[in-house]
């Protein structure tokens, strides 16, 4: 058979619409499998907080420095004061809240945490938010795939009917 | 378990099985083994070797692939190098966009997006990029110019050779950080504290000082010095290759007949000679402001504006470096495909050169909304606005070369056009943000990203892909599958466009780039731009494919010229070395075509279209043509005032309508002195833009050709001069200025033709 005669439906459209669904499938299919992991394997829905260095700190204090809230360490909750002292010798200066969150806002704007005697400034660093989608996205995903590679591969499948049909004559 | 884990899995197993069971079958049925290439292109013996995994195999391999000084083999490492880079960088690309599908930061987090999009600028603007460039060029332009190899093999090798330890030092942080991540399991934290503060650089890809100068990461002094070893390769390529162009070329080549695809390499060395040092010296700058306690960029010395001059001073010429190679490439392949020799050649060598030298006068224009006095704005919106035309001159000869052409659409060719059209998109979108205040709206949008994405992925990959199918016979000796690539192809373009026009469009909405997350009313138009740009992942993955499987499973060449290039006269001398290569290894004899046609004549039908018709240069023909022309177009403007008053005493004309175009002029409301510039203007402006027109126009006679024109004008003019018509004035009034126009569009060809006619008589 030559070029010519393949219909432009099995040469073009069927594998374009064979890639589209192979690509929302692949879309759906990401996000829907890792929602499902993520949060079997508790990776995300602990925010993580960044503790500024002295020197930094010392800049938002002095008397040209904004004005900041103050919160001791004690009024954090456990997960949040733990948090903070990780952070504060860790070489990124960060650390996760694994437990009760209660001063999101606080640290969203912005906060001076007292303790022991100092002060630093602490941030949030990421909401680390949990993918928001419906665990249903991953077999329709999957499935997309799978339908969609029939697209792709109808040409070479069609040439091979299509010999053997002309054989068989 | 979560059972929707479990059903996807089963799943996916089905497909890994079905995967298994296509390429089973495919080996099975395996068509080609009793098939033996007849020929190669210069480096792999005619039949391709199975891959064999002995030691000996192997170490002859490694060997020969890490010692080579030939260029054709240096042009392949290059090559490779700058696919896997792009493959890493593009990967970042689709993570990126996977975040994008939903307006929560929520897939990986900000800092890790931060880091994506910081690696992923770089990877492709400097590894990606010019490296590919360079192996084509490394490949090809001894061919074309008849060199022996390289004016410098071995330091060829070397600025090679220097490149992927510089993509690792860039890159180092990725394998600190997970290196360190997966030791925190094993080792207390204090033992490897250096590993655990070492992260993906996220500082975005222009370095901005202070963030990147106060950063405490250590992987950023590691990226920077990694930035400089690159510049330093990227130096040491492009002195070899201005000095293979100017003095390896064979005899019989001269700067005249130099073509188009050395005239671009050359000039992209000649910029990347002058920016890339620059950026060297910034570099080291900002390394020693990091580590040694220097001041450069700290505010009551340079300031972060010192750094953002140096940056953008290598950054634009940048731009022009990586995008000059790919339209000598577009020059190169296109006419191939439309059987004509490139149109207008010395003008668009021209525009190559006059890039050159303005890309060095726009750097301020990636910083109108930093710290910059407004008069240097406004000098840098003017010249930016400015280096638009030889772009546009660019973009006109390749129409021009299309235009009546005898297009073969195959893959090479619907990527070439496809560059066009996106490249024209993103050109006049970035014609918009040279002027200061639309880009004090727009540069923090996905407009911007839109606008540059349309070109980096438009016209630069295209190209690069075009090239692989174009010379794909003379590097395998066989042929790519056709269909296969013509649908990639097409495939390539719709993602393209749907993603970055959709990035466009939400730029116009003013959603903000650079963040991980975005509001959600953003979400369905994010979720088109990830569609369309899984959809380039998708046909990046068929192009690789059809090239590594045709490699061995390819059609065999049946002659040195696979593209029936013989018959227009445009047989290159590339593939006149890889047909005496076929006839000397494997005796495959020349062919001749049944009919060579030239692929330059005056003929429209025949060969490529000219200026005039008549002989003599463009400089020597300008002066008679424009006087001839001034002539035409009085005489034009004439006939068409007599229709005009005709319709002024029937009283469908307004002759206030004149006096409004002096108005417009600025010469107060007179109806005499409108007349005068209307007058003025059919004489010059009307009839000298037909006379560049005119050979595009439809209409064979000269005479059609007028009409055509003039009727088109007519509708520019029955708004410009309506006057609140209705009824039957209206139809006078249109029917007397279409009129009025077909005498304009009459007299200014006859009289052309005219003096033509006198002219070629006298001759
Ligand atoms: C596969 C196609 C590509 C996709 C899907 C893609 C996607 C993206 C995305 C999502 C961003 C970040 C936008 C933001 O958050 O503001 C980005 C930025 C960038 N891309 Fe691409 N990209 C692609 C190809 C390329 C190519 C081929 C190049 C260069 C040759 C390139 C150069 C850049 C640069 C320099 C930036 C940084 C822009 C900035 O600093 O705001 N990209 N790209
Ligand atoms: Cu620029």
């Amino acid at each position: 058979m030559s070029e010519a005669d393949e219909p432009w439906v099995v040469t073009y459209a069927a594998p374009l619409v064979g890639v589209l669904l192979v690509v929302v499938g692949i879309s759906a299919g990401v996000l829907g499998g890792y929602s499902v992991v993520q949060s079997e394997l508790g990776l995300c829905g602990s925010p993580s907080i960044h503790v500024a260095s002295e020197e930094t700190t010392a800049g938002y204090v002095g008397p040209d420095g904004p004005s900041l809230e103050r919160l001791p360490v004690e009024n954090l909750t456990d997960a949040e004061a733990a948090a903070f002292r990780t952070a504060l010798d860790a070489p990124t200066r960060e650390a996760s809240i694994d437990g009760d969150v209660e001063h999101l806002a606080a640290f969203r704007a912005g906060v001076l945490v007292t303790y022991d005697g100092g002060e630093r400034y602490v941030t949030l660093a990421s909401l680390n938010e949990c993918v928001g989608v419906p665990p249903l996205l991953f077999p329709l995903g999957v499935a997309a795939i799978l339908f969609g590679a029939g697209g792709v591969l109808t040409p070479p499948l069609y040439r091979r009917l299509d010999a053997f049909e002309n054989a068989a004559e | 378990m979560n059972r929707y884990l479990v059903t996807g899995a089963g799943l996916l197993v089905l497909l890994g099985f079905v995967c298994a069971l296509a390429v089973v079958g495919s080996r099975r049925s395996g068509g080609d083994e009793g098939r033996v290439a007849a020929s190669d292109g210069g480096y792999a013996p005619g039949h391709r070797e199975g891959i064999d995994l002995s030691a000996g195999w192997l170490w002859n391999g490694l060997v020969r692939w890490t010692t080579t000084t030939d260029h054709k083999d240096i042009g392949i490492l290059y090559i490779v190098f700058g696919t896997v880079a792009a493959f890493w960088g593009g990967l970042d690309g689709m993570m990126m966009r996977l975040e994008l599908l939903t307006p929560a930061a929520d897939v990986w987090s900000e800092a890790t997006y931060n880091a994506l999009f910081t690696t992923h600028g770089l990877t492709m603007l400097i590894f990606f990029v010019l490296p590919v460039f360079f192996g084509i060029g490394n490949y090809v332009l001894p061919l074309l110019i008849d060199a022996d190899d390289m004016a410098f093999p071995r330091v060829n090798a070397v600025g090679f050779w220097l490149l992927p330890p510089a993509l690792l030092l860039v890159r180092a942080g990725i394998f600190f950080q997970v290196g360190g991540q997966v030791l925190g399991f094993f080792l207390p934290p204090e033992e490897i504290a250096l590993l655990l503060s070492v992260e993906e650089v996220g500082v975005g890809w222009t370095l901005y000082t202070p963030l990147s100068a106060t950063s405490e990461n250590p992987q950023i002094t590691t990226l920077l010095l990694g930035l400089h070893l690159s510049g330093v390769a990227t130096t040491v390529g492009a002195i070899n290759f201005i000095a293979t162009v100017v003095h390896e070329r064979g005899p019989g080549i001269t700067w005249a007949n130099l073509d188009i695809l050395s005239w671009n390499l050359l000039t992209t060395s000649a910029i990347a000679l002058f920016a890339f040092p620059l950026l060297g010296s910034a570099l080291v700058m900002l390394i020693l402001d990091r580590t040694f306690g220097t001041a450069f960029f700290a505010v009551g010395n340079g300031g972060p504006v010192l750094w953002q001059h140096l940056f953008w001073f290598w950054g634009h010429p940048e731009v022009y470096i990586i995008f000059l190679p790919a339209t000598g490439l577009l020059s190169t392949i296109l006419p191939k495909f439309v059987g004509r020799k490139l149109f207008g050649f010395r003008f668009v060598v021209y525009s190559t050169l006059g890039i050159a030298v303005m890309s060095f006068g726009v750097w301020a224009h990636h910083m109108f909304v930093s710290g910059v006095d407004p008069r240097v704005k406004a000098s840098f919106m003017a010249i930016s606005l400015a280096i638009a035309v030889p772009s546009a001159i660019k973009t006109f000869n390749w129409l021009t070369t299309m235009w009546d052409g005898n297009v073969r659409l195959t893959a090479p060719m619907i990527l070439c056009v496809g560059s066009i059209g996106t490249f024209v998109v993103g050109g006049v979108t970035g014609v918009f943000l040279a002027a200061v205040p639309i880009d004090v709206v727009y540069h923090g949008t996905y407009y911007v990203v839109g606008h540059f994405h349309l070109i980096v992925m438009g016209i630069i990959p295209y190209m690069m892909m075009a090239a692989g199918y174009y010379w794909y016979p003379l590097l395998t000796g066989r042929f790519y599958d056709r269909r296969l690539a013509r649908f990639q192809s097409w495939l390539l373009v719709v993602g393209t466009t749907v993603t970055f026009g959709t990035l466009v469009v939400l730029g116009l909405l003013e959603l903000p780039r650079r963040y991980a997350n975005y509001p959600a009313e953003f979400a369905p138009l994010q979720q088109v731009a990830s569609i369309g740009a899984f959809l380039i992942g998708m046909a990046v993955l068929l192009w690789l494919y059809n090239m590594v499987w045709s490699y061995w499973h390819g059609d065999p060449v049946e002659s040195g010229d696979p593209w029936d290039l013989k018959a227009t006269d445009q047989f290159t001398r590339e593939w006149q070395w890889f047909e005496s290569r076929l006839e000397s290894r494997y005796g495959m004899q020349p062919t001749t075509p049944d009919a060579v046609r030239p692929s330059a004549t005056a003929d429209p039908d025949a060969g490529s279209p000219q200026f005039a018709k008549g002989v003599g240069s463009l400089a020597e023909n300008t002066g008679r043509t424009v006087a001839g022309g001034l002539l035409a177009g009085f005489v034009g403007t004439m006939l068409m005032s007599g229709a005009l008053f005709a319709a002024v005493a029937i009283g469908v004309f307004d002759t206030g309508s004149f006096a409004e175009l002096a108005a417009l002029a600025g010469l107060g409301d007179s109806v005499a002195l409108g007349y005068t510039v209307f007058l003025l203007g059919g004489t010059t402006t009307w009839a000298l833009l037909f006379l560049a027109l005119q050979e595009y126009l439809p209409g064979r006679l000269r005479v059609g050709t007028g009409l055509a024109y003039a009727t088109v004008m007519s509708l520019g003019f029955m708004i410009a001069f309506y006057s609140g018509q209705t009824g039957l004035a209206l139809v006078g009034y249109v029917g007397f200025a279409l009129v009025a126009h077909w005498l304009y569009g009459f007299g200014l060809a006859v009289v052309l033709e005219f003096l033509e006619l006198r002219r070629t008589r006298r001759l």
